[in-house]
């Protein structure tokens, strides 16, 4: 879909290299067809405290791509945080954390790894609009949906997933707006009492309602007269006008986000993700307006390496306590 | 009391049939010699297998910690088959690949002066317009190679007929 995504300025590659006391070193790869590098515009946060190196390629039809590469090391995710914080690029309306959790578990140590951005709007979650294999697709970076097409069955995938995906993610951007929508004006009704509605009838309107024609049929008098009743806007003009300004300025949040591909690689071996994983065992997920408008986005995963040393002394403890009883069976 | 009666029975029974001992000496010897050497030997190794909820709970401590181990081992495994289903066949320099191809085509889209369009047109899927994209730049260079092959024919059969 190129209704949430940006074609726009170079394209954004983060790959975060997790370490295991927690530290992370960050590496942004910025690919164009221009040498023209801004880095207050860049996708995620990077200044000129990162070591950067740039360069170039050229393929076989002599187009030449331009790349920038940036990398810095963080000692802890609250390095990055702040970073995130102090961010002022194109994605600075994004609410973004990462979090580290590292857990002794005596045979293994299992880290944990995430990066959440906060959802822009009260819309309805994709995962109760799409079935899991939508969501499968849905979540997928257009990148590695070119690669599941090279695969088998690649027209069974376009045909009956990809197709129709395309048609739900317009009703489901509909709906979650209205949903927004239709929540505010409930909030805005229990705190302001002149404005006389039954907020029960509210939302069971909104699951009857044909999505789109709410949004690209009807202008916005239409649309709040067809959920709260005819000339219920033109009564409400001042307050409802508001509320359209505030859910439009936060679908903005969504639809201004400037598209990326987050890439993590995890010490030990992988145990756990709610991502992509590719050949090399990094862990893939992309970053844009849809995925972040209804729900909160954790992107997260788990790996584990071996305590030795602790594999070590059960071992010998298990067998100090086998010698000692079949010696004792013996000597009986 | 039963108990006792019944051994002391027993004792009176074995005194009226005493054995006929042989080498008496050496008997007493090697019975001397085997409770000695228990005596002189402690064992700091295994000493605690003499003592039963030692034994017991070390028995139970070790039985446990297995427990733990297998469980654990079976819960890793059974996350990592899962892992299974999300693995796709692409690596980083495909997806880098990807993106500078992405980036030459958004190249072409904005600089046509129809690009602006797109913005509030209708909804176009981006598959679609990158595939069209593709395939108008293979079109666009087999034209050219057209071209030039009808070039370098009308040439070739000028300097022929000259």
């Amino acid at each position: 879909m190129i209704f949430l995504s940006s074609c726009e300025g170079p394209d954004a590659l983060l790959i975060n290299i997790v370490h295991k006391d927690g530290s992370v070193t960050r590496k942004v790869i910025l690919t164009y067809t221009k040498d023209e590098f801004d880095l207050s515009d860049c996708q995620v946060p990077v200044d000129s405290t990162w070591n950067i190196s740039r360069g170039y390629d050229i393929s076989e039809k002599g187009d030449t791509t331009y790349s920038l590469t940036a990398v810095k090391k963080f000692e802890s995710v609250d390095d990055i945080n702040s970073m995130y914080s102090g961010y002022g690029g194109p994605n600075h309306e994004m609410k973004r954390d990462a979090a580290f959790d590292k857990k002794f578990r005596w045979f293994n140590t299992v880290y944990r790894y995430s990066e959440n951005i906060e959802k822009v709007i009260n819309g309805i979650p994709p995962e109760d609009f799409f079935s899991p294999e939508e969501l499968d697709f849905f979540y997928m970076p257009d990148k590695l949906e070119k690669a599941r097409l090279n695969e088998p069955d690649s027209i069974r995938i376009k045909e009956t997933i990809l197709n129709p995906l395309e048609e739900k993610t317009e009703d489901w951007l509909a709906r979650s707006l209205i949903n927004d929508l239709l929540l505010k004006i409930a909030d805005t009704v229990k705190v302001n009492t002149d404005i006389e509605i039954d907020t029960t009838k509210l939302l069971a309107v909104r699951d009857s309602l044909k999505a789109s024609d709410f949004f690209w049929e009807m202008d916005e008098e239409e649309s709040i007269d067809s959920l709260l009743g005819e000339g219920f806007y033109s009564r409400n003009k001042a307050v409802l006008k508001n509320l359209v300004n505030a859910v439009e300025n936060e679908f903005e949040v969504a639809f201004n986000a400037e598209s990326y591909i987050v890439q993590t690689s995890m010490p030990g071996d992988l145990m756990d993700t709610n991502g992509y994983i590719d050949d090399e065992g990094n862990v893939i997920w992309k970053v844009d307006g849809e995925v972040i408008l209804s729900a909160d986005y954790e992107m997260w995963v788990e790996s584990k390496t071996r305590n030795t040393w602790s594999w070590i002394v059960t071992a010998v403890f298990v067998l100090f306590v086998i010698s000692g009883l079949i010696i004792r069976l013996t000597r009986k | 009391m039963r108990i006792m009666k019944e051994y002391n029975r027993l004792i009176k029974l074995i005194r009226l049939h005493k054995p006929e001992i042989e080498n008496r000496e050496s008997l007493k010897d090697s019975i001397m010699s085997g409770i000695k050497s228990d005596q002189a030997r402690p064992d700091y190794l295994f000493w605690w297998t003499e003592i039963r909820w030692l034994r017991r709970s070390l028995a139970v401590a070790a039985s446990v910690i297995i427990g733990i181990f297998i469980v654990q081992q079976m819960l890793i495994s059974n996350r990592i088959d899962r892992l299974e289903d999300r693995m796709i066949s692409i690596n980083t320099e495909g997806i880098l690949e990807m993106q500078r191809e992405n980036v030459l085509i958004n190249s072409v889209v904005l600089e046509s002066p129809e690009a602006s369009r797109f913005t509030d047109s209708i909804l176009v899927s981006t598959d679609d317009l990158l595939s069209l994209i593709r395939e108008y730049r293979k079109l666009q260079e087999k034209y050219d190679e057209l071209v030039v092959s009808d070039l370098s024919n009308k040439q070739n059969s000028v300097k022929e007929k000259l």
